[in-house]
């Protein structure tokens, strides 16, 4: 029997091929590089202005020139749900970047120095796992307003207990690791342990979680704009929704469609984590 | 067991502390007033509720003590917008609400398990794929994306409410299929699953009579933890099927800034469901003779 | 009455997987009768093999002249736990946690005898006690986490003998007890096989067992059978290389203190078996001839598998 060469690049297209075996993950990984890609060229996409009305066109079926139809003021959707890709993924890529980093920081804290740190932290997170978030988000926006950026910070500050659980049981195990004393024996400082030495090993479940955060925060913004609680002046999916709320009956094509692309995005983060998940945990499957 | 009950129900003391502190928090640091946020004099609010804001004056310790009694003798505040106190307003809410989460959890917690366990049976069969992906496809659909549609495609009124509880019920039943499913096949992996079929029991005989029991014990904590989502997604489903309960009021409070309303609320459900935990912590206690009989 | 209870011939069971077929059951012959204990192969026999990845591929079973692989489900399942019934070897896993353990004794006589409740009850607290489980009556309603290692095998195969059966399989059943405990089990089963005349196939490799309960013993080794011998026979002079081997690697109280002898080479690859006789890398005796499969031979009254003695 060979031995495989165990360099980054052997481990990397390792990981790939596991990947690969999942075909749902793989076709979700797509549409996320595709959404990406129409957001990054919204401009070059786009045949009409979505800010520019219309009232001549107003509230068109899907037609030829069309493909989406128009809303209420005419605007021609498809544009806008173009346009809409843009906020809907940063708010979904930074309030899960928020939920991850804090979520890494405190529970590496908790994980590593144990003791009273521990102890707080994890009473914090068991709070913030009872309590519904979605409520407790709702209600601070309602306090304090719904502007894009309160909207990524909000999301991710109450979301970041689910992440910092997952950290601190990586944690556990890892800092009894050999590779973890022989660096304290160096002399290595503890954050630099951490930080240099622990986190890269715990990143496997964290990544998928990255993933599943970005599919409920664009979940959780859609929601919030639903309710009308998100910010009317930027163009996101879940606006359009919203404002596609009162003509809903003439004009299914304005709620159906933004709709869709949310469901589509979430179902495709939902995929690419199950397939994460898969492909970093090898089973032994004889089929 | 006793000690295990008491245990648990220690641990949800800080836990309602917990939630009863992130609400004096937000009141003290949102933009405005705090007297907006409790419903003061100038709301005209009877005089038990301005009790609260006189001692404003007093140091924050202090007052977060005075809070923290106030919400747990049952008051909540008062909602200028409907001029009552938000406790009764909750209150006459619940039922409605209620009935919509039991139907609901009935339902999908009926058809999970039909589902959950028949697609354990014969894994990867085309039984076990088309249920697995439907289920994957209705836990990633966004609740209101999927009202809009049932509404746009059966544009009646529904009088009969179970068609409200099923729709409550689809994020539920997606969920509770997948985890029956996954449950039941850890179980059927079990050594103790060849005994029984080495006493020749029948394939219904083994998944209901041995393998279920032991599957059905994790989903029993799953059910009680999710209560908190059901709790959401009757927001929704109230919102877009017209009917009234607490998640409607939520909806409203947002709408008209009744903030009293929309803290009581969020404290009364946030405890609602540590209490729930709580329930589903003893249940469990009791379903499983490891932990009944030490 | 014909004195053989089972017959197993040419017995070929493959486990199909994504590193190759592993053929873990190779080509098997052995034969069982009336209440004799055979020292043994196992799963086959009452075809619980996980399928995928395994499958009986070929050969008989012959349990009183019907080919048990012939049968449908249904037949089978007749047969399983009323006629031929198996102990386990890890009773803490094999026992269903959540449900009582007289229901899980009872079960057995529920399925194959047409009787009420109540009488199932009574006969299950009559073979817990007879397995020698105290205060059987109030133990019934206990949980299996509530009783010790000795005591769940023995409701192991309080479980497995509750129908009567003809062939009783026991799996280890001494792994993981103490040495008294083991002493009592075997005990029991030599005593339980004297008052209810079972034909036992006892599965081990701890050949002090074998020694105790056995009355043939069958020694397999890389899902063959290499020598097929009474227990005495066997133990005073193994033909295969293979059993001398493992009887030399015994170590004895009391003798002369030497180094502790044990077969050379490596547990064989059973996907890529090789095609001469499979014990022949690690054989001292091995010769030319070895490089083709040996045929099984009877000498004496025994079986033995080796071109020494051809």
């Amino acid at each position: 029997m060979t031995y495989k060469k165990d360099t980054q690049t052997e481990r990397l297209l390792d990981f790939w091929r596991r990947y690969k075996k999942n075909r749902p993950a793989v076709g979700g990984l797509f549409v996320i590089v595709c959404l990406i890609l129409v957001a990054a060229l919204a401009n070059h996409l786009t045949s009409y202005d979505p800010w520019e009305s219309n009232f001549g066109e107003k509230l068109q079926p899907p037609s030829a020139r069309h493909l989406m139809g128009t809303d209420n003021f005419g605007r021609d959707v498809l544009s806008r749900v173009i346009y809409g890709s843009r906020i809907t993924l940063l708010v979904g890529f930074a309030a899960a970047a928020i939920t991850i980093s804090v979520g890494i920081v405190m529970g590496a804290l908790a994980g590593y120095f144990g003791g009273i740190i521990e102890n707080i932290i994890m009473r914090i997170t068991e709070l913030f796992m009872v309590i519904p978030t979605f409520f407790l988000i709702l209600l601070i926006v309602a306090v304090f307003g719904g502007s894009i950026w309160n909207v990524i910070i909000i999301i991710g500050v109450t979301t970041w207990p689910g992440t910092a659980r997952v950290v601190r049981a990586s944690f556990l195990s890892l800092k009894e690791k050999e590779f973890v004393e022989a660096a304290k024996l160096a002399g290595v400082g503890n954050y630099r342990i951490i930080f240099r030495h622990i986190i890269p090993n715990a990143m496997g479940p964290v990544i998928v979680l990255t993933s599943l955060r970005v599919a409920s925060s664009i979940l959780a913004e859609a929601g919030l704009s639903f309710l009308g609680l998100g910010d009317l002046n930027h163009v996101t999916w879940g606006q359009l929704l919203y404002k596609a709320q009162l003509y809903m009956r003439i004009s299914w094509w304005s709620a159906i469609f933004p709709g869709l692309m949310i469901f589509l995005a979430v179902l495709s983060f939902n995929l690419v984590g199950d397939g994460l998940t898969d492909a970093l945990n090898p089973r032994l499957k004889e089929r | 067991m006793r000690e295990f009950l008491l245990k648990r129900t220690v641990q949800i003391i800080p836990l309602i502390l917990g939630i009863i502190c992130i609400d004096f928090l937000i009141i003290h640091l949102a933009p405005g007033d705090p007297t907006q946020m409790l419903g003061g004099e100038l709301t005209g609010a009877p005089p038990e509720y301005q009790e609260k804001l006189r001692k404003v004056d007093k140091p924050l310790w202090v007052q977060l003590f005075i809070y923290i009694k106030t919400i747990l003798s049952g008051n909540l505040g008062y909602s200028f917008v409907y001029r009552s106190s938000v406790f009764d307003l909750i209150m006459k809410q619940v039922p409605n609400t209620l009935m919509l989460i039991l139907t609901s959890m009935l339902f999908s917690i009926i058809l999970g398990i039909f589902l959950g366990v028949n697609a354990a049976r014969k894994p990867y069969s085309l039984f076990d794929n088309v249920t697995t992906s439907v289920s994957l496809l209705g836990y990633s659909i966004p609740n209101f994306w999927l009202g809009v549609v049932l509404l746009l495609v059966f544009s009646l009124r529904f009088g009969i409410f179970p068609v409200q509880g099923m729709y409550l019920g689809t994020s539920q039943l997606a969920m509770y299929t997948r985890l029956i499913r996954t449950s039941m096949l850890e179980v059927l992996d079990q050594d103790y699953i060849l005994t029984a079929k080495s006493k020749g029991c029948s394939e219904s005989q083994v998944l209901f009579d041995h393998a279920l029991k032991n599957a059905l014990l994790p989903t029993v904590t799953v059910i009680g933890l999710n209560l908190g989502f059901v709790l959401t997604g009757s927001i929704l489903t109230e919102t877009v099927f017209a009917w009234p309960g607490i998640g409607r009021l939520m909806y409203d409070a947002i709408f008209m800034r009744d903030y009293p309303l929309l803290l009581g609320i969020f404290t009364l459900i946030s405890i609602c469901v540590v209490l729930a935990t709580l329930l589903t912590d003893i249940t469990y206690g009791f379903l499983d003779p490891r932990i009944r009989y030490r | 009455m014909d004195k053989t209870i089972l017959k197993v011939q040419e017995l070929k069971t493959h486990f199909f997987t994504s590193y190759g077929t592993v053929k873990a059951v190779d080509g098997v012959d052995f034969h069982l009768e009336r209440g004799e204990t055979l020292g043994l192969v196992s799963l086959s026999i009452m075809r619980l093999i996980p399928d995928p990845p395994g499958k009986i591929i070929a050969g008989k079973i012959l349990f009183d002249d019907t080919n048990l692989l012939d049968l449908t489900d249904e037949e089978m399942r007749k047969i399983r736990g009323a006629k031929i019934a198996m102990s386990f070897q890890d009773p803490m896993t094999y026992l269903n946690p959540v449900k009582k353990v007289g229901e899980q004794v009872a079960e057995a006589i529920l399925l194959h005898q047409d009787i009420i409740k109540e009488d199932a009850k009574e006969k299950t607290v009559n073979i817990m006690e007879l397995v020698g489980i105290p205060s059987a009556g109030s133990r019934y309603n206990d949980y299996p986490h509530q009783f010790s290692g000795g005591m769940r095998q023995r409701i192991m195969i309080a479980i497995a003998l509750s129908c009567n059966p003809d062939i009783l399989i026991a799996d280890e059943p001494t792994t993981n007890l103490d040495v008294l405990v083991q002493d009592q089990i075997l005990e029991l089963i030599k005593e339980l096989q004297r008052n209810l005349n079972t034909s036992i196939i006892m599965i081990t490799h701890d050949l002090g067992v074998v020694a105790e309960v056995s009355d043939r013993v069958a020694v397999m080794y890389a899902g063959k059978v290499v020598e097929i011998a009474d227990v005495m026979d066997l133990f005073k002079e193994p033909l295969h290389p293979y059993t001398q081997g493992l009887l030399n690697s015994i170590p004895i109280i009391g003798a002369e203190k030497k180094r502790l002898s044990s077969i050379g080479g490596v547990v064989p690859n059973l996907i890529d078996p090789m095609p001469g006789c499979v014990f022949e890398p690690r054989c001292p005796k091995a010769m030319e001839s070895c490089k083709t499969r040996p045929i099984m031979k009877e000498i004496n009254g025994r079986i033995v598998a080796c071109h020494l003695y051809e």
